[in-house]
């Protein structure tokens, strides 16, 4: 009997005849992986990482997925059986993960307001982000205003023009919480940023005028459960067959704080270990983003 | 020697197709998905950059489908669905409107006849979406392919024509409802893993009858392994999104449908052996 999963067996089922041919599958394998390497090495010596042009018209909203490098069954949950010891390595891979999640949404925060974002939906499949919500309005409420996190320590007239003119804060307001009562709504928070003049403060710089409050937004992990939700609220409310429409289930969505990103961003939360990011890079995945408002976001 | 080309290429067309049938053997030793979906966009793109008429193009794409198919099925791969016309495309021209129903109505035909590929494979044909919206001419060829097509289970092919993944989620919400308002099933019983399983794709996959749950992720067996777009476009535009919303790999190449072979869907094959045999490790 061969493992299977979700019905996709692990192992095909092989014959005997099969087996002297495997060795040419592998083959075939290193020299896919092979290629890959070769085409990545390629893209990174001829791409130039150029920044985009000042009128760069920034995507107003902006969605990210954070799917977590390790299995997420890894990571959360608690086995009965579970030892002293295994339970510590838990916690601790919880704290790390839980401090990269946190870390990556301010980082993204920062930037969003920089680049004139309007609204920055974020996703994270294991939980441990939504979990980490009021941690997370406590850092964005205690973050001085300060230059960026970038490691450059580029010389003072060669520094990236958005932190020449000044430093950049970031002030967390209690904005409208869209929380449901069972606490697994979208947690909203406002973001104002706010300017503190230095010497070096240019007067010709148009960024600061331009600065408008941020719209984050720390969407549950179990989302998929939206479309069910609406549908036991329609069938509580008595609503007839014939008038669920498309058009009044989006409307029920967006009114939960799901509105349609221009951009939805998949970036893995924590780094992967050197020998996996020798193979090919796997193709992206939503990991469980709200799928309703996906429509025609960039992917 | 003029007499011997048409041998060399005989030759030639003969080693390729060992070579092809062997490449496609070996990855066949390997996991591969049960459900892969395409999108089969840039036919009118690759007709107009080479001056043919966009007809041309769609026809172009028609063949390039049937290699794709034949492809997958060669692999066993039990559920293809493939987007062939979306509701908004009512509002493209005329012409291309009509060339798209022609297209729908006689080659796919000529797909279900004896012999060809799904008779061969024994793959079932499913038209999903909203097919009250075709031609009556059409809608009659859909439940001629249809018919003729019922009796085989080893596969299924789904056209979504025309569809819209919300249009589809929300006709899975209202038969839902109805189950409830006729006594079927109980407010309680509405979960995610009903409405899904209500999803018509799902229902067409799940029909085959020997596609286990998956109960890792609560879903039966309507969800997509592998999404592929070509075109170089990177959006879902309303298709499958629920189906393809958790841990489905999403390829969107730059090869224009008309082109797309089997050079283009080895490596998403291949990459897709890799993820399953490093999850079957824990990584």
């Amino acid at each position: 009997m061969t493992p299977s999963r979700g019905g996709v067996r692990l192992r095909p089922r092989l014959r005997l005849r099969d087996i002297p041919f495997l060795p040419l599958l592998l083959l075939l394998h290193v020299v896919f992986t092979l290629s890959s390497l070769l085409l990545r090495l390629y893209e990174a010596l001829t791409t130039s990482s150029t920044l985009p042009p000042r009128t760069f018209v920034p995507p107003k909203h902006v969605a990210l997925s954070l799917p977590a490098s390790v299995p997420v069954t890894t990571v959360r949950g608690r086995s009965r059986t579970e030892t002293q010891s295994a339970a510590a390595v838990r916690r601790r891979k919880e704290l790390e993960l839980e401090r990269a999640a946190v870390g990556s949404v301010l980082r993204a925060a920062r930037w969003a307001v920089r680049e004139g974002v309007e609204t920055v939906s974020v996703h994270e499949s294991s939980g441990v982000l939504y979990a980490a919500k009021e941690r997370l309005r406590s850092e964005l409420s205690i973050v001085p205003p300060s230059p960026s996190l970038s490691a450059s320590t580029a010389p003072l007239g060669d520094s990236d023009p958005v932190e020449s003119t000044g430093t950049q804060g970031l002030h967390e307001v209690p904005g409208d919480e869209e929380d449901t009562a069972d606490g697994h709504g979208v947690f909203s928070i406002t973001v104002f940023p706010h300017h503190t003049p230095t010497s070096l403060s240019d007067s010709t710089d148009t960024l600061h005028d331009g600065l408008r409050p941020l719209t984050l937004r720390i969407l549950p992990p179990s989302s998929s459960d939206l479309v069910a939700r609406i549908t036991r609220d329609l069938v509580r409310e008595g609503h007839k067959t014939s008038s669920i429409t498309q058009e009044v289930l989006n409307a029920r969505i967006e009114a939960a704080g799901y509105t349609p990103p221009d951009i939805l961003l998949i970036h893995p939360l924590t780094p992967q270990p050197f020998w996996r990011s020798l193979l090919p890079r796997p193709a992206p995945e939503i990991a469980g983003y709200p799928f309703w408002p996906l429509r025609v976001t960039e992917i | 020697m003029a007499s011997s080309h048409p041998v060399l290429s005989a030759v030639l067309h003969r080693l390729h197709s060992l070579a092809t049938t062997f490449l496609l053997y070996l990855l066949s030793l390997g996991p591969l998905p049960r459900h892969v979906g395409f999108v089969m966009d840039g036919n009118r793109r690759y007709a107009r950059g080479r001056g043919k008429r966009v007809a041309e193009g769609h026809s172009d794409g028609f063949q390039s489908l049937r290699r794709t198919l034949e492809v997958c099925l060669k692999l066993n791969i039990r559920a293809v669905t493939i987007y062939a016309f979306a509701i908004d495309n009512f509002s493209r021209s005329p012409d291309e409107v009509e060339a798209l129903m022609s297209l729908a109505r006689t080659r796919l035909l000529e797909l279900c006849q004896h012999g060809d590929l799904l008779q061969k494979y024994g793959v079932k044909l499913r038209f999903v979406g909203r097919v009250e919206m075709l031609p009556p001419e059409v809608r009659d060829a859909v439940e001629r392919m249809e018919q003729v097509t019922a009796g085989h289970k080893r596969g299924v092919l789904n056209v979504a024509c025309p569809y819209a993944s919300r249009d589809e989620i929300a006709m899975a919400v209202r038969h839902t409802v109805e189950d409830v308002y006729d006594g079927r099933a109980s407010s309680e019983d509405i979960t995610s893993r009903r409405i899904f399983n209500n999803l018509e794709t799902c229902r067409a996959v799940v029909s085959l009858g020997d596609l286990p749950p998956d109960p890792r992720l609560e879903l039966e067996g309507g969800k997509l392994d592998i999404l592929v777009r070509t075109s170089n476009v990177k959006r879902l535009s309303d298709f499958m999104m629920w189906q393809a919303s958790e841990d489905t790999q999403l390829h969107f190449v730059r090869t224009m449908w008309p082109e797309f072979g089997l050079s283009d869907l080895l490596p998403i094959l291949l990459g897709w052996q890799q993820k399953m045999w490093l999850r079957g490790i824990g990584c």
